[in-house]
Formats: C-alpha cells, sequence, structure tokens
C-alpha cells in the first residue's frame, strides 16, 4: 500500500501506530471481559459512564457518510446542505421523546437488543421478526457505505491506482476491525471510540484551519461561487428543496434515533443521568462536525470546480490532497485528518458490525434456530455472524464501487429504518397502542415505502415523491394506522 | 421536572426545530447577501438551530435521575 500512495514512510508509521492501538484495545477488552454472556458482550455489562458514552455515540452517529457524503452533498446543491447540521441535532430531539424511558426500561427487563423491548411490549413474534430483518437490512446497506468511504478516502489520495488502492482498503480495515471487534466486542469498540471520536473531534478543527490558511476565508469561497455558473448554490434553495429538507429532518431525524447501535448505547449506559448528560452534549456536535463538513464542500465546490456524479463524493480527499502537495506542514497535518477520517469509519462500521451480530443472534438465532442455545455458544455465533457478514459486505463494496452515490445508499436505509417509529416512539408513550394495528401499520408502510423507492412510477424523481422520501409516505399511513386501529371505540 | 413541563420543553424544541426550516422557506430567494462567508440565510437558520440545540440539552439535563 505504501507504494500506492504519496504518503511516506513517517505518515504511515503514525497510521499504523493508531490501527495497532485499536488492535491493542481489541485484546484489552478481551482481558476485561467479566461473564462470556451477550449482555457483556454486547453491553459491556452496562457500565458506560458518561466520558465514554459521549464519545462512543458521538463516533458512532457521525461518520464516513457524514465527511465524505455531506462534503459530497454540499458540493452538488451548495449552501442548501445546511440540512445535514438540522438532520444531525433532529436525532438528538427525537432521542428526547423516548430515550430517557428506554433506558429504564432496559435496565429494569434486561434487554439486549432493540427488538427485546418490542417481544417485551407486544409479544409478537411477527413484529420482531420483521422489525429484526428490517434493523439487519438497514445495518448491512449502513455498513457497506461505511466499507465503500473506506475505499474512497484511498482512492481519492491515490491518483492513478485507485482501483488497487480501493480494494486493499476495504479488504485490509475491514480485518483490523473484525479482529478488535470480535476479541473485545462492545468494550473494544467503546474504547476504540474513544480514540476514534478524540481523532475525528481534533480531526475537524484543524481540517477548518488547513481550509483557511490554504485557501482564504470563507468569504472569498463564496464569492467566487457567487461569481460562477454555480451561484445559485448561494442562495436559499428552491421549493422542491425546501420540502426534501424537512422530509430529511423528519426521516433521518427518527430513523437515525432509531440505529439499533445508538439503541444499544442507550442500553449500555450506567444511569439515565449519565445518558441525559450525553444526549444533551451530542446536541451541539452537529455544529462542530456536519457544519465544518459542509464548509468543506463549500471550499470544494469554489476551488475544485467540474466533478460530477459519484466523483463528488471524493471532493473531501480532492481538497486534502491540494493541501497536502502544498506544504510539509500541511501533508503531515493531512496524515493526522486522514487518520480522523479512518476513526470516523471504522468506529460506525465496528458498531453497526456488532450490532448486526447481536441481532442475528439473539433475535433470530436463539429464537427460531437455535432455542436452547446457552449464552456461550450464542456469543460465539455472534462472533462468527460478524466474520460472514463483513466478508459478503467486503465484496459488495469491492463490486459496486463506482456506481452508488453515498446519499442514495443513506436514504434507502432510512425509509425502511422509520417505520420502526410508531412501534418504539409511540409504544413508549401509549399503553392503549395494540400489536394488531401496529403490525398492520408496520407492513403497510414497509411496503408503501420500498414499493415506491423501487417500482416503476414516473413520478417518482430522484428516489423522491414531490421532493419527500417514500419512507415519509410509509410512516403516514403506518402512523394512521397502528393510531387508529388502537383507539377504543366508542359505544353508541 | 415534571411530565407536563417536560411535554411542553419538547413542543418548544419542536418549534424551535420547525423555525430552522421556515426561515430559508420565507427568505427572499435572490438575496445573495452574505457575512464571514455564510449567506445572511445561513446565519439566520444556523441561530435557530442552535437555539433548539441549548433547549434540548436543558431539557435533558433538568430530566430527574429518577421518576416513575
Amino acid at each position: 500500500m505504501t507504494n500506492l500512495l504519496p504518503f511516506g514512510f513517517g505518515a504511515w508509521a503514525f497510521i499504523t501506530l493508531y490501527i495497532v492501538s485499536l488492535l491493542f484495545l481489541g485484546w484489552a477488552g478481551l482481558a476485561a471481559r467479566k461473564e462470556d454472556t451477550l449482555q457483556d458482550f454486547y453491553l459491556g455489562g452496562r457500565g458506560f459512564g458518561f466520558s465514554i458514552l459521549v464519545l462512543t455515540l458521538y463516533a458512532t452517529q457521525y461518520s464516513g457518510n457524514t465527511l465524505f457524503g455531506v462534503a459530497g452533498a454540499t458540493y452538488r446543491f451548495g449552501f442548501g446542505w445546511l440540512i445535514a447540521v438540522h438532520y444531525m441535532l433532529a436525532i438528538v430531539v427525537f432521542y428526547l421523546a423516548f430515550a430517557p424511558k428506554l433506558h429504564t426500561l432496559s435496565h429494569n427487563r434486561g434487554y439486549v437488543t432493540p427488538v427485546d423491548y418490542l417481544k417485551d411490549r407486544y409479544h409478537s413474534q411477527a413484529i420482531s421478526l420483521i422489525s429484526s430483518i428490517v434493523m439487519i437490512v438497514a445495518l448491512n446497506n449502513y455498513l457497506l457505505a461505511q466499507l465503500m468511504t473506506m475505499g474512497r478516502a484511498l482512492q481519492g489520495l491515490a491518483g492513478s491506482y485507485g482501483d488497487e488502492a480501493y480494494n486493499y482498503g476495504v479488504i485490509g480495515l475491514a480485518l483490523i476491525m473484525l479482529i478488535y471487534g470480535t476479541l473485545g466486542g462492545i468494550r473494544a469498540i467503546a474504547w476504540t471510540d474513544v480514540i476514534q471520536g478524540s481523532v475525528l473531534m481534533i480531526g475537524l478543527f484543524v481540517l477548518l484551519v488547513l481550509l483557511f490558511n490554504q485557501f482564504g476565508p470563507l468569504s472569498d469561497a463564496t464569492e467566487l461561487i457567487a461569481a460562477s455558473p454555480d451561484a445559485f448554490k448561494v442562495a436559499r434553495p428552491a421549493s422542491p428543496m425546501l420540502r426534501e429538507w424537512l422530509s430529511y429532518v423528519i426521516v433521518l431525524g427518527m430513523g437515525g434515533a432509531l440505529y439499533p447501535h445508538a439503541i444499544q448505547r442507550i442500553y449500555a449506559a450506567r444511569s439515565r443521568r449519565t445518558l441525559n448528560r450525553s444526549l444533551a452534549t451530542m446536541a451541539f456536535f452537529p455544529f462542530t462536525t456536519a457544519l465544518v463538513a459542509v464548509i468543506a464542500g463549500i471550499y470544494a465546490l469554489a476551488y475544485v470546480p467540474g466533478l460530477e456524479g459519484a466523483e463528488t463524493d471524493q471532493v473531501l480527499a480532492r481538497l486534502l490532497r491540494i493541501i497536502q502537495e502544498n506544504s510539509l506542514f500541511g501533508y503531515a497535518v493531512v496524515v493526522l485528518i486522514f487518520s480522523a477520517v479512518l476513526a470516523a469509519l471504522m468506529s460506525t462500521a465496528d458498531s453497526a458490525m456488532l450490532s448486526i451480530s447481536s441481532m442475528f443472534t439473539k433475535d433470530i438465532y436463539a429464537v427460531h434456530v437455535n432455542p436452547g442455545a446457552s449464552q456461550s455458544e450464542l456469543t460465539k455465533i455472534g462472533k462468527r455472524c460478524s466474520w460472514i457478514v463483513v466478508g459478503v459486505l467486503v465484496v459488495f463494496a469491492i463490486l459496486l464501487k463506482n456506481q452508488v452515490s453515498l446519499i442514495a445508499l443513506i436514504d434507502r436505509k432510512f425509509d425502511v429504518l422509520v417505520q420502526l417509529a410508531p412501534a418504539f416512539m409511540l409504544g413508549i408513550h401509549m399503553p392503549f397502542l395494540k400489536r394488531l394495528p401496529v403490525l398492520i401499520g408496520l407492513v403497510a408502510g414497509l411496503l408503501i415505502a420500498l414499493g415506491l423507492a423501487f417500482g416503476p412510477f414516473h413520478f417518482v424523481v430522484a428516489g423522491k415523491v414531490w421532493g419527500l422520501h417514500p419512507g415519509l409516505y410509509g410512516l403516514v399511513v403506518n402512523t394512521v394506522i397502528a393510531v387508529a386501529g388502537s383507539t377504543p371505540r366508542v359505544r353508541a | 421536572m415534571t411530565v407536563q413541563n417536560r411535554s411542553r420543553g419538547w413542543i418548544v424544541v419542536v418549534y424551535l426545530g420547525l423555525l430552522a426550516f421556515v426561515i430559508p422557506w420565507y427568505w427572499p430567494a435572490d438575496d445573495m447577501r452574505h457575512a464571514y462567508g455564510l449567506p445572511l440565510w445561513v446565519i439566520a437558520t444556523l441561530v435557530a438551530l442552535l437555539l433548539t440545540s441549548v433547549f434540548t440539552a436543558w431539557v435533558f439535563l433538568s430530566w430527574p435521575e429518577d421518576d416513575s
């Protein structure tokens, strides 16, 4: 890999040291294990304190999509992609609706996976199985996006060797993630998140300083765009995109709050106070993370014009390359930022991987395949599941490398994930919600969302209907069925 | 914080979040003015989002440690 990239020995020594530290934490997580149970492997014995919880939530929520996808979308749509700051904040606002209560329930009832709550609340195998499949499919999509971004991070820096760098990057980083993730479970992943979250925060701050240093103030970039054919990207978005804005805030806000790996972190918090302090802190991270990615996209639009399609997801790497080639200091700092990018990708991918294996093991294997399996056996099955899932997705990531925009991948995932909102967010506050209407609503919502997203309809433009996500139409029908079907009828 | 006040807090947070959406909706479409590199409509929207963040954090921090 050293021959492929314009990084010298010192740069790779730094990145190798960072990666070795992750493997060491995998071993430390294994050593810290208290018992061979699913609760210990997937929730760390429910003992996460404030600093670990806030950094693991941060490193998990802010992924490769946040950096590359948001910078790329800003490049395509301009300042209108301030949407990203809004939907990342909406995730925290939706947590306000159910996270504290779910945390208390999880500690009292011993939940391990998100579906454990649904089993306890509705006593319906159908709701549990459909929800498991929805979450596993959505997370596989998410994990695939992270693996593809790992490849693109290297591809963008590798010039004419881009394809080889992409393949080696995806395989190598997936292998490292598998080793520390299956060795130490959630403890190793949360501890690596502390390093990755810290590197990400520092890296983004340094990126902002470097952009100002390399290209001058943001006002120069904005004036350059205003004087170019892309001038419309400075003005506020037109009405169709404003409808998309609202749709993104609702669908990504709710869907992001229902990420299975994020829900498992809610379970893993030591106390409700710890959880609330962590989520209160999370409310400010959209400004230090998503907004920085938007600003990077604006700089790219001004100084690296002319990119189109999937190429735009690489604008951040293009900017880094310009900075890197300009001075020795720039080169050194790009190494730090590159490590931050790897941190963002790996910290999200490893959490998704662990969450998929926990749901497959506890919600599907232990219920439908081998109900008598011991905790130790289930933990082993979970680890094997991680290797198989990541192996298959690595192959997909290599096959699809030039075909899928990251934002398109994100959209489909949230269309299905948001259909779980009534069962979770309303079910936790509305004792009258019954399982049959919730099940019918869930199935109807999924059919509408997937039908509109993949059906041959002329009115579906760029995956949206009148600027709104297909998942939003499904969610409205889903909610109406769940609530109206559960409302007690008044006899005349 | 009582359940009723918490519900009010959540409603205020949602209204502030909607305000951040309404600002660009009603901003003049041809306004290209900017300060410090950020278009004025972006600055106004960011202020509304920051208020949403502050209020969200406040509701979380006011939550009692344990309540039935």
